[in-house]
């Protein structure tokens, strides 16, 4: 789909070109390119990420937990492991975060 | 601080847990003095399996319910708290004891010592991974 | 898998190498006592030693995985005993331990420590020991290196 060819501006708008399932549409959902299939809003997937973090985070915790009641069913790199983890992907959704946010930001304040 | 949110519990188990790592060199290092005392039977410290025990009641579990009719009967359902745990100095009396009557270990001593040592540094670790996840979030 | 089981099962070697190196040194000291406090000469000792098995201990041949027994947890010693071979026949009439009456009538009965094979055996003791202490440092390094992820 050529996006600067006059089929797909209608007016005002030109239609979106999506090449991967995990772009969003004019709808605001995510989903299979050819348009069948369950889709997901952006809301759906912050809270999925957010919970995969917690995850991360709880894990680490609970191999902390261990380590001190039992030493004798951890190893030492799982745990330093889990925890490197669980402090990568928190900064990876905080840096992802305060893109889409600073992106947001520039789309509004365009002239 | 915090001792309802998953960040603030476990800095404070760490942080019981590594007063208690202090006072097991010290219990190692007193024992090591006395290898050669006639009669001085090792201490060790006991911590982990009441801290474990308390941990392990917060999870909610069925209980059978006591049938209590006086208020001196003790119910089922006591839960240790985990705060309350403290580490304790115990005699060990039921080792082994050489000719005079001294039952220290030099090998075993040596031994428990590198251990604490090497649990030291992993709570010291994760203690200073729990406050640089805060630090990247606070951080700008 | 444990973060201290490697340490525990080389300290177990350790001080077993100890135990049976404080047995040779005696058997050394003691190899020309030909009197004891209960008669007899010397009879020189030695370390038995057993593994530390993982419990529970299965003992069929055709185990399911889900029952292996695990790796073992290092070694203990079972007993020091005594050795009962013969004793040595030396000829001393003058000797005051010297058997005085029937067929070995002169002869002194020395203990039946063989000096080579102790000093041999102390040999195989300290080099034991050595790669005990080789696998603690080891196993201490591994671990500073795991400290090391994520820093």
């Amino acid at each position: 789909m050529d996006l600067l060819s006059s089929l797909s501006a209608h007016g005002g708008q030109i239609d979106q070109l999506r090449s991967d399932p995990r772009h969003f549409d004019v709808t605001g959902k995510m989903g299979p390119l050819d348009g069948d299939g369950k889709p997901v809003t952006f809301q759906d997937a912050l809270m999925t990420a957010m919970e995969g973090i917690n995850g991360d985070q709880i894990k680490a915790t609970d191999l902390y937990q261990r380590m001190i009641t039992d030493p004798n069913s951890v190893d030492a790199h799982d745990v330093t492991l889990a925890g490197a983890q669980a402090q990568m992907s928190l900064n990876l959704a905080k840096n992802v975060i305060e893109r889409g946010l600073q992106a947001y930001r520039d789309i509004i304040n365009m002239r | 601080m915090f001792l309802n949110t998953n960040f603030g519990k476990t800095v404070a188990i760490l942080q019981r847990s590594m007063d208690v790592a202090s006072l097991r060199r010290e219990v190692i290092a007193n024992n090591i003095a006395n290898a050669d005392t006639p009669n001085f039977k090792r201490s060790t410290v006991n911590f982990e399996a009441q801290l474990k025990r308390a941990l392990d009641d917060e999870k909610t579990t069925v209980r059978p319910e006591a049938f209590l009719t006086d208020p001196r009967h003790i119910g089922f359902d006591q839960k240790l708290d985990w705060q309350t745990v403290k580490p304790v100095r115990q005699l060990d009396y039921l080792t082994q004891s050489k000719n005079n009557g001294n039952n220290v270990d030099l090998q075993q001593e040596l031994m428990e010592a590198e251990q604490n040592q090497m649990a030291y540094s992993l709570m010291a670790q994760a203690a200073s991974n729990e406050f640089n996840q805060l630090n990247i979030v606070l951080r700008r | 898998m444990s973060l201290f089981g490697g340490i525990a099962t080389s300290s177990s070697g350790l001080s077993a190498q100890q135990l049976r190196l404080d047995v040779i040194s005696n058997n050394l000291a003691n190899a020309s006592t030909t009197r004891t406090a209960d008669g007899g000469p010397f009879q020189r000792s030695r370390v038995i030693f057993r593994p530390i098995v993982s419990q529970p201990y299965w003992r069929s041949p055709f185990l399911p995985e889900s029952l292996d027994n695990g790796i073992g947890k290092g070694v203990r010693v079972n007993k020091v005993e005594k050795d009962n071979s013969p004793a040595r026949l030396v000829y001393d009439p003058t000797h005051p331990d010297a058997i005085k009456t029937g067929p070995k009538q002169g002869y002194v009965e020395m203990p039946n420590v063989n000096v080579v094979n102790e000093m041999v055996d102390m040999i195989d003791a300290s080099r034991a020991y050595e790669a005990n202490v080789t696998l603690i440092n080891g196993a201490k390094a591994m671990f500073s290196k795991a400290l090391e992820i994520g820093r």
